[in-house]
């Protein structure tokens, strides 16, 4: 069953070589669809025994196994990966885009899957070549600079993860990450290597100040793979550290979680400041995202069991608002002739539809009770307070500022006099974005839905040693 | 009980389109209604005071959807339902003409079914849930004329504040969830000084009291039923729920934070009522002053008199909006007190609402106010100070109710509008009479013992009843013979009118100081640390491409120099680990 999640992707990608019309697209949606449901299947349990096979010498095993927090993270790829394909109307080139679609789909399946180092970092690196080229060749006129700051920085982050990776496996002579658990290394060693493998992972999140090359490459790339390096791509760095960091490096991410949990409480906000200044839609979502990953980073780097529980729900509900609000960010701009909010006014007048959607995409961001927004982000600010009550007084204060750029958009675009008259959303548009919404408040009013795929130990005190 | 509204407000949204404004209207009043008649049902066969989990929610200590019926549940649930049917059923005639009735009618259900889970909530999540869903409708409700920009700015100005107080909410129950172990509010202890004051602050937003007040006159630009909702039903009055709910177990730092804002906010709120001239503007002003009354009362401990004023406020506000509704829409919207007069001849159902709204708000006899503003009294007997300015501020109220009166029943018409006054239709007619009757009845009703509310066992000294009578008499009289004339004879301008008038400039100092703050830091931070990020970001890639040309020349290609990089890196960790750990 692990490898269908990795093989089926890839049976898509050579199936968008053939020259069969439309037959790229579907066969991409078809394999997110499936990942999505298998993902859902190994979230229950159901799963074949780890799969082992050597691939090069015993310290680089194919060895796959999801429970938890990877198996609810690769439905979430699947769902995201079918509704980039599908709102990937369209495009130049199509056979290419779809291959590379679906290469980036099982890179993600594998990173994970991987419950080897080696393979992980493998799987790591391997989900950013589709991402570049799909950047560079398919992205806007600003795509070039954006995406080798992008391929530049990610790889500078790399390759502190790979060092870490490197002497960690030498020094253990395994790169099983079960075996590695049980071993945990001295003090001092455990602090410097949770350095390193914490910058791999903060560059991709990115915690702040590493986000730098965030706005440019939202706003550059195609809008489907924006939502998925968003959506999906970011998430798995967020799962590098609770998988891999936490249990391996328990002492030394103790060690580092106060400075990590400040830096990510100071970006939560800062995201947020920095998107009430946005007149652009795009950096607007842009800046919002970063707000939110930190949240997100917050949590994993809190580190207890209800944190990282709490992370996952977040993490969902990230990828459900962003998926929702990018693609209607999208048709607006689309229809209105650009991103700039100065060129828009009351929209909502002629789109009524397309208003009420957006509007509920916001409130979902900026987690009003009974939508995913709000249980992610209570359940992370409970956990965080409970450890570092700064920290997370400090985070909370984003609900001030996300009302302000979230209303402030809904303000700018939709009420008001009409200025622009929009087509409204059609019915494809519709069933494309609704299912996102709804589970958005399904999951706000059953977070346990989420949240019982990892439940945290009745006492509650499965927590890393201070 | 709850779930009607919920489930009138899911209807409409999903499938409003397909229906007629008509049937948004009786969908989104039955709802209501429907909720009305199913708690008195339930209370009907004996206040049930235990508990009903509905399952799961948050994986949290007491963070499940469990509801509960404590001794303020049942009159105000029966409040809440009650008021807000009326409210709805008289939108239909108000709305007669408006388009969006499919967004008006599915918000005011969520609204009503958010303010039932505060009132019935067993968890401060539960009930933090409600909070925000009332802040988030009021935000759709007062929003409503989106095309207009000043009701869009007052939406949003509503929403931010009222986040403002959220924070403090949330860190406050975070912090009640670590010093407690629970959220649930079943047997609750001793809250800290911290969680309480953090709670306070999330009380004072959305109560729009002193310093958080500043979103309601502005709130006033949505439709006035949804006004009257927000002042007398729900919302405002969900901060003095707060504060009744968790009574006790707040710290007396809270408590006493509690009185002597709410005394300063009455007062101040009173002053400023007064001097305004836009009809819907007094109200708002009139209900921020009434609700610092409450605060004073529960800040004291008096919670029988805050909820006993909490009660009657709800029906001679309800009515007062609704009789300025009912004027506005028979004289074209006019609002603006000078240009009205003459209501008293030309729209006597409404005019005899209103007026019944205004005795209950002066505290004259037998209005509703008069005696559950005598039961804060005489719980703020021993505190001269407190008791002072309820006195005072009963003054002042008595005095703006008798303007209001003066100026839009009883003065010769002031405009053309104000001359072609028509009545208003029967379907908004009976809402307005059934609330004016309340308005008159429920103080002496609950006085007589007939509504079994409970009495307040506070020993007031003797001189205190005739007082505050003659106070409101005195005040109301002075104000019916001074402006009966008409705007000309209005307070004399000056300096202290003007300060009144623009709410003593909090307002316009926190707004603007606020928005100052948010762009300062945006500018600051943009045009520094996103900068610095950047250039860091661009030496990070010069380097990188640097160091790769630097190695093409021995080895050959970029590739490879990465994983020499690497490999460089790896060696050194190693040396450390040989040296340092082993």
């Amino acid at each position: 069953m692990q490898y269908a999640v990795i093989g089926l992707p890839l049976v898509a990608a050579l199936l968008a070589l053939l020259p069969v019309p439309h037959l790229p697209r579907a066969a991409a949606i078809a394999s997110g669809v499936v990942q999505a449901l298998l993902g859902v299947a190994l979230a229950a349990g159901y799963s074949s025994p780890a799969a082992t096979y050597e691939w090069a010498g015993p310290l680089a095993r194919v060895q796959l196994q999801a429970e938890g927090f990877a198996a609810t993270l690769i439905t979430l790829g699947g769902v995201l990966g079918a509704v980039g394909a599908a709102a990937s109307r369209r495009v130049p080139h199509e056979r290419a885009y779809f291959a590379l679609w679906s290469l980036l789909q099982a890179a993600l399946g594998g990173v994970l899957l991987a419950r080897d180092l080696v393979l992980f970092f493998v799987m790591w690196e391997a989900m950013l070549v589709p991402l570049a080229f799909l950047m560079w060749l398919w992205g806007s006129h600003d795509a070039r600079g954006a995406t080798l700051r992008f391929l530049l920085y990610t790889m500078a982050g790399s390759a502190f993860l790979l060092a870490g990776i490197v002497s960690l496996v030498v020094a253990r002579e395994s790169s099983d990450l079960a075996l590695l658990a049980a071993r945990p290394l001295g003090e001092v060693s455990q602090t410097l290597l949770a350095a390193f493998f914490v910058a791999g992972f903060a560059v991709k999140l990115p915690l702040f100040p590493f986000h730098a090359w965030l706005p440019r490459a939202y706003a550059a790339a195609p809008l489907p793979v924006t939502i998925v390096l968003s959506g999906i791509v970011a998430k798995t760095a967020a799962y590098g550290v609770v998988a891999i960091c936490l249990p391996l490096f328990p002492n030394g991410m103790a060690r580092l979680a106060p400075a990590l949990v400040a830096l990510a409480a100071v970006g939560a906000l800062y995201g947020a400041i920095l998107a009430t200044r946005q007149r652009d839609l795009r950096t607007l979502i842009a800046y919002a995202s970063l707000s939110h990953l930190n949240v997100i980073a917050l949590a994993v780097f809190t580190g207890t069991a209800a944190a990282s529980q709490a992370a996952l729900v977040a993490s969902v509900s990230h990828g459900l608002e962003i998926a929702a609000l990018f693609l209607l960010a999208g048709i607006l701009a689309q229809r209105a002739g650009g991103w700039s909010l100065g060129g828009l006014g009351g929209v909502a007048q002629s789109a009524p539809v397309l208003a009420a959607f957006t509007a509920l995409a916001i409130v979902v961001t900026i987690g009003v009770p009974g939508t995913s927004g709000f249980a992610g982000e209570i359940l992370v600010l409970a956990a965080a307070y409970a450890r570092f009550p700064g920290a997370a007084t400090v985070t909370a204060l984003v609900m001030v500022l996300s009302a302000v750029y979230g209303l402030g958009l809904i303000r700018r675009a939709f009420h008001g006099p009409s200025l622009v008259t929009v087509r409204d959303l059609d019915r494809r548009e519709r069933i494309l974005i609704a299912p996102l919404l709804v589970a958005a408040l399904a999951l706000g009013v059953a977070p346990w839905i989420v949240s019982d795929r990892m439940p945290v130990p009745p006492p509650g005190r499965a927590e890393v040693a201070p | 009980m709850v779930l009607p509204p919920l489930g009138g407000a899911i209807l409409l949204a999903l499938c409003g389109g397909a229906l007629g404004r008509r049937a948004h209207g009786i969908i989104g009043t039955g709802a209501i209604a429907l909720s009305f008649a199913a708690a008195i049902a339930v209370l009907s066969g004996g206040a049930p005071t235990g508990r009903a989990t509905l399952g799961p929610w948050l994986p949290l200590p007491g963070g499940d959807l469990t509801l509960a019926l404590d001794k303020y549940g049942a009159p105000l649930m029966l409040m809440v339902a009650g008021v807000s049917a009326l409210i709805a059923l008289y939108s239909i005639g108000y709305l007669a003409h408006d388009r969006g009735t499919q967004r008006y009618f599915a918000a005011l259900d969520l609204f009503v079914f958010a303010m039932l889970l505060i009132v019935l909530a067993d968890n401060l999540l539960l009930l933090f849930a409600g909070w925000e869903l009332v802040g988030l409708c009021s935000y759709l409700l007062i929003g409503h004329w989106r095309e207009r920009p000043a009701a869009a700015a007052a939406a949003m100005k509503a929403f931010v504040v009222n986040r403002v107080g959220d924070v403090a909410f949330v860190v406050g129950l975070l912090a009640v969830l670590v010093e407690r172990g629970t959220l649930s509010l079943e047997g609750q202890g001793a809250h800290s000084a911290l969680a309480s004051v953090l709670l306070l602050i999330g009380a004072l937003a959305k109560s729009a009291q002193l310093p958080l007040h500043i979103w309601l006159p502005d709130a006033m630009e949505g439709p006035t039923p949804v006004s009257a909702l927000i002042h007398a039903a729900t919302m405002v009055t969900a901060g003095v729920v707060l504060l009744l709910r968790l009574g006790p177990s707040l710290s007396p730092e809270a408590l006493g934070l509690a009185s002597v804002l709410g005394a300063v906010t009455a007062l101040g709120a009173a002053a400023a009522a007064l001097v305004q001239t836009d009809l819907k503007r007094v109200l708002a002003w009139s209900t921020i002053s009434q609700i610092g009354l409450m605060f004073v009362g529960a800040g004291i401990g008096a919670a029988f008199a805050a909820l006993f004023h909490l009660l009657a406020h709800a029906f001679f506000k309800a009515a007062l909006f609704l009789g300025a509704g009912s004027v506005m829409h028979g004289t074209d919207d006019e609002q603006d007190l000078r240009r009205l007069g003459g209501i008293g001849r030309r729209m006597r159902w409404t005019a005899a609402a209103f007026a019944a709204g205004a005795v209950g708000l002066a505290a004259l006899p037998p209005g509703a106010g008069f005696f559950s503003k005598e039961a804060i009294a005489a719980a703020a007997a021993d505190r001269p100070l407190l008791l002072a300015a309820v006195l005072l501020t009963a003054l002042l109220s008595a005095l703006y109710a008798a303007r209001l009166v003066a100026f839009v029943v009883l003065a010769p018409a002031g405009s053309p509008q104000a001359e072609r006054a028509h009545e208003s239709t029967p379907v908004m007619l009976v809402p307005l009479a059934a609330l004016g009757l309340a308005a008159l009845s429920f103080g002496a009703l609950v006085a007589l013992g007939v509504i079994p509310l409970g009495r307040h066992d506070a020993h007031a000294p003797a001189w205190l009843a005739p007082v505050s009578v003659v106070v409101a008499l005195a005040g109301a009289a002075f104000g019916l013979v001074r402006f009966r004339a008409g705007p000309a004879r209005d307070v004399a301008a000056g300096p202290l009118r003007s300060a009144a008038a623009s709410g003593f400039g909090v307002d316009a100092f926190l707004v603007t100081g606020g928005r100052r703050t948010l762009a300062t830091l945006g500018i600051a931070l943009e045009s520094t640390a996103e900068r610095t990020l950047d250039a860091m970001l661009d030496l990070v890639a010069v380097l990188v491409t640097r160091a790769a040309r630097l190695v093409r020349r021995t080895q050959n290609g970029f590739v490879r120099s990465y994983e020499a990089l690497l490999l460089a890196g790896a060696a050194l960790l190693l040396a450390y680990w040989t040296l340092g750990v082993r």
